[in-house]
């Protein structure tokens, strides 16, 4: 599957919004400190190309989780010239990506149970 | 990298944050350019055709700038509360009628100006601009004061043929007019660099300020003052003063930097429309609109400075050290 989420496709950008901060909170807590190139490959990778965040979402995202105090950024390794920002779950971040889950779970289970045809 | 080395000077240029956070954004966003032109040109990618490629993925500097800002500009309720105080303690003077009392007036700028004090030597938080604000007012209040008495001991100076004691107090108060001034241009231009609008939130008591004071040195009131007339003003003054603060508050919670700019835009005119109504009944020419017209160029003003002198503050010592390192 390589389809991407671009301008016209108006639905998915909806329901997107408002969850790209719980994708960006379990990939951090799956990978461990990851930075932020990474993360934008990973969400394409595991995707198969449906996602494909740009700078511009992902970083100020980082940010704000960070601002929050879901996520934690630190100065790490170093590529070539410049060090690395690599983002790391807080337990805050533990606790309210757990949540976001269980609110997801319970969202998409309703949509499948609506969703599909009645027996009879 | 040239060509991601102006991409990126254009998005800092944008962001008006706090040089520290500036600094680490772009740090941030360079280390990404370099491993995705290092993946392109692995790829096959020419290394222009690259850098190109990852400027266009990344979408135009302005928006990206405008998430940064969003993401990091928006103060927590602890800083709308800590902004709001000053203006919670002025209405509270003219509420109280307090401002006619020395010691009142002393202990509430003694207190405003050490918190002024303690945040800018801090790195200037969001909550600090009203405090800096109203650290102005004795300058202003001195202005209007010794203004008559400046121009008239100037113009004896002039043309008199004797120095006369009164010069000495010339020299003092010429003294003091520089010393407020340098202090306000230095403040200005300090936060102009970091956010043109900060500078607006920050002046905005004065004018309300200047209108009052003025129209109380015109019919010779001062401290212990017995004129009624003196207290007229006290109503709007603190509602005022109270508008003020919950624009403080509104101004620190908004993430989005156009709301701001019309928050305050339009708390300007809306000050300036409530005690300037006593402008329009002394002058003979001044209209409302002209008044409107007025508040909102000298809205303006601090956005023509941050053009004039360019965006940019200089990033702390500890900052510099690590970047060197780099």
């Amino acid at each position: 599957m390589e389809r991407t989420i671009d301008a016209s496709d108006g639905n998915a950008k909806e329901l997107l919004r408002g969850n790209t901060d719980s994708l960006l909170l379990f990939l951090i807590a799956e990978s461990g400190p990851i930075h932020g190139y990474h993360l934008i490959k990973e969400i394409k990778r595991r995707s198969q190309g449906y996602f494909q965040f740009r700078e511009g979402t992902v970083y100020p995202a980082l940010h704000k989780l960070e601002q929050e105090g879901l996520v934690e950024g630190n100065w790490g390794d170093r590529l070539a010239g410049h060090a690395r920002r690599c983002y790391s779950i807080t337990a805050k971040g533990r606790e309210a990506l757990a949540s976001r889950l269980r609110s997801w779970r319970q969202f998409t289970a309703a949509m499948d149970l609506i969703l599909q045809p009645e027996q009879g | 990298m040239e060509r991601i080395n102006l991409y990126l000077k254009e998005i800092k240029s944008r962001l008006h944050l706090d040089p520290n956070t500036e600094f680490s954004i772009i740090r941030e966003l360079e280390s990404h350019f370099e491993e995705e032109m290092a993946d392109l040109e692995q790829a096959g990618v020419p290394p222009a055709a690259s850098a190109e490629q990852a400027i266009r993925c990344s979408g135009s500097a302005h928006s990206l700038a405008r998430m940064f800002y969003e993401a990091h500009s928006q103060g927590t309720w602890a800083d709308a509360f800590l902004a709001v105080q000053p203006h919670l303690i002025a209405s509270a003077l003219f509420l109280t009628h307090l401002w006619a009392k020395p010691l009142a007036v002393m202990a509430a700028f003694g207190a405003v100006l050490l918190v002024a004090l303690y945040g800018w030597a801090r790195g200037r938080p969001n909550w600090l601009y009203p405090w800096v604000g109203y650290s102005f007012s004795p300058f202003v209040a001195t202005i209007f004061f010794s203004r008559d008495f400046v121009y008239r001991s100037a113009v004896d100076l002039i043309l008199g043929s004797r120095i006369a004691p009164s010069h000495a107090w010339l020299l003092l108060f010429l003294g003091l007019y520089a010393l407020f001034i340098g202090l306000v241009v230095f403040s200005v231009v300090r936060v102009v660099k970091r956010d043109w609008l900060l500078v607006s939130f920050m002046l905005l008591p004065l004018p309300v300020l200047g209108v009052w004071i003025s129209d109380i040195a015109r019919i010779g009131a001062q401290f212990h003052t017995a004129n009624p007339a003196a207290f007229r003003w006290d109503g709007r003054m603190f509602v005022t003063f109270l508008m003020l603060g919950l624009v403080s508050v509104l101004f620190l919670r908004l993430r989005r930097r156009i709301w701001r700019i019309a928050l305050l835009a339009a708390a300007c005119v809306s000050a300036t429309i409530l005690v300037g109504s006593r402008i329009l009944e002394i002058s003979g020419f001044l209209t409302l609109p002209m008044l409107v017209g007025l508040a909102l160029f000298t809205f303006l003003v601090p956005a023509v400075l941050e053009w004039i002198l360019g965006h940019g503050e200089p990033i702390q010592a500890s900052e510099q050290g690590s970047r060197a390192a780099d």
